[in-house]
């Protein structure tokens, strides 16, 4: 589902954020994704999600080859994997409901299966009460569930998470990540980034290891 | 139904940029239409002139013993200028008919001179030679001189007449005002362009995040376009109907004014607003420079797929 060979990320100013990076996820696959802060984590889930593009190597999500993908495709590729983002990224000015709902407007699907599904998915985050609250008004524990809960509105094929409990305390976070086990158990690939490891630990999955760019395990 | 809820989110956001903008574009539109309407009236005052263009020909006095001789040359005469193209029809105009008419256009301010039937008339006979439509334009010109020269030369012609002046300066003025029309429209043009761009673009500025969210949730550019067009069309329509309607109330104003002043022109009917076609047509005007400038700002809107080269091995 998820094929890196050989990526490197180098940001301007030679910051090598990615270094021979080869991994392989498998579809209905779960894997942790661990290292320490400026490891190249969020670097790459944005190649990815195709919000950045390899400096060199060979990447494939889903079926699209990131080297060759038009910028026309790149939306049906997004489409295709649920994405919650370290720093959430919000509509901070629309309600709870608009956001999770984004996703199948996007689709165009039918306003009768969107609200259905969005208040489905928000009972699943426990914030079903919270429809018409803004995100601005809303703590960071709260706005991360709506970030969690539009990223799974889709249902998609593959779902990353950066750092989706970061914010949360542990009956929260277990909570999460018994989410997080259910929607892997319908089949979702999830990819997840944390630095939780008495989690990581407990779940016994599968764990890459970043350090500095490269991967230093579970590849 | 969404398109307008960002359109009006757009006023309630940045109320001054929106009324500033549609300001200019007002004052842009309402120019341009009663620039054409101009020209239309201008136009139509041609060829109504036209209908009636042609040519006077004054005939020489004869003395009155030789009436029978003079009927006979006379009917030559007509039978000769008939032959000549672009001629339709000659007509004569005796001494008393010519001090009939005098009279009729000038009632009262005719002086008793004209209104003593005893004195023999001033006015010379004429022929008034009527000429087809087609020679008012400004390319018949050159032939309407020339056919005016060979009925000068006539035999029994005095003098010719067909407001020679008055035609060529008209025409040349309303050549150089459609020019210039024509300019002063392009640049206007070109000038809302700019300016509903500059709209456009500090609606979309301030919509950066937004519109990097709805990138990566998977919208496709022509979605995030759309309410950007949307709003850049609405915009050209909306500042085109209003200079629409300050144009009717200029136009109503106008006749007024000129029915008023000038109204022994006659010229008061012949004033008219734009016709519904041409009201349509620069709705539709206005509404594509709204759309057009908006899309030169939406072209490139995608921001979060950076293209950078990449190497493979
Ligand atoms: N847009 C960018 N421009 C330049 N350098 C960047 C950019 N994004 C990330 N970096 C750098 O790349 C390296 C990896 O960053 P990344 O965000 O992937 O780390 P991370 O593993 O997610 O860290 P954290 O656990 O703190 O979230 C860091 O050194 C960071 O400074
Ligand atoms: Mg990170």
């Amino acid at each position: 589902m998820i094929q890196f060979s050989h990526v490197y990320k180098t940001y301007p100013g030679d910051i090598h954020a990615l270094r021979d990076v080869s991994l392989t996820i498998d579809k209905g696959e779960f894997v942790f994704l661990t290292g320490p802060s400026g490891a190249g984590k969020s670097t790459l889930f944005k190649l990815i999600s195709a919000y950045e593009q390899a400096t060199s190597g060979r990447a494939q999500v889903a079926g699209f080859d990131l080297n060759h993908i038009k910028a026309a495709q790149v939306p049906y590729l997004r489409r295709r994997i649920g994405v919650v983002y370290q720093d959430f990224r919000l509509l901070k000015k629309r309600s709870v409901f608009d956001n999770v709902a984004l996703p199948l407007v996007v689709r165009g699907e039918r306003p009768s299966y969107i609200e259905r599904r969005v208040q489905d998915v928000l009972d699943q985050v426990s914030l079903g009460f919270k429809l018409k609250a803004l995100p601005e008004q809303m703590s960071g524990g709260e706005q991360q569930r709506v970030a969690i809960a539009r990223a799974l509105v889709h249902q998609p094929e593959v779902l990353i998470a950066d750092e989706p409990t970061g914010n949360l305390d542990p009956v929260l976070s277990r909570e999460i990540l018994s989410l997080l086990d259910g929607v892997n158990a319908q089949g979702t690939t999830v990819f997840v980034a944390t630095h939780d490891h008495d989690m990581v630990k407990k779940s016994g999955r599968r764990v890459v290891d970043l350090d500095r760019g490269a991967v230093v395990g579970g590849a | 139904m969404k398109y307008w809820q960002e359109f009006l989110r757009t006023w309630a956001q940045q109320p001054a940029m929106q009324i500033a903008t549609l300001s200019v574009l007002v004052g842009t539109f309402t120019v341009i239409a009663v620039f054409l309407g101009l020209q239309q009236n201008l136009n139509s005052l041609l060829t109504r002139w036209g209908e009636s263009v042609q040519i006077t020909a004054y005939l020489e006095e004869v003395q009155g013993a030789d009436l029978e001789a003079t009927g006979l040359q006379l009917e030559e005469l007509i039978g000769v200028i008939q032959e000549e193209k672009g001629v339709e029809r000659v007509d004569y105009v005796s001494k008393e008919v010519a001090v009939q008419r005098f009279q009729e256009q000038m009632g009262t301010y005719a002086p008793s001179l004209f209104t003593d039937s005893d004195l023999e008339s001033p006015l010379p006979a004429s022929l008034e030679i009527l000429l087809s439509p087609r020679l008012a334009s400004r390319e018949h010109f050159d032939y309407l001189v020339s056919l005016a020269e060979r009925i000068a030369q006539l035999a029994g012609v005095e003098e010719v007449s067909y407001g020679q002046g008055w035609v060529e300066n008209y025409a040349s003025v309303l050549d150089f005002f459609k020019s210039s029309t024509a300019a002063l429209v392009v640049l206007l043009l070109a000038g809302s362009l700019l300016v509903v761009g500059n709209s456009i673009r500090t609606s979309i500025d301030q919509r950066r995040e937004e519109i990097e969210i709805l990138e990566l949730v998977g919208a496709t550019p022509a979605m995030i376009r759309g309410p950007y067009l949307f709003e850049g069309a609405m915009m050209g329509l909306l500042a085109g109907w209003i200079a629409l309607g300050i144009c009717a109330l200029l136009a109503q104003w106008q006749i007024h004014l000129v029915s008023q002043h000038l109204g022994m022109l006659g010229l008061g009917g012949s004033i008219q607003h734009l016709g519904f076609v041409q009201s349509l047509g620069l709705l539709a005007l206005a509404m594509s420079f709204g759309l057009l400038g908006s899309y030169f700002c939406v072209r490139r809107i995608s921001s979060s797929w950076n293209h950078s080269p990449v190497r493979e091995f």
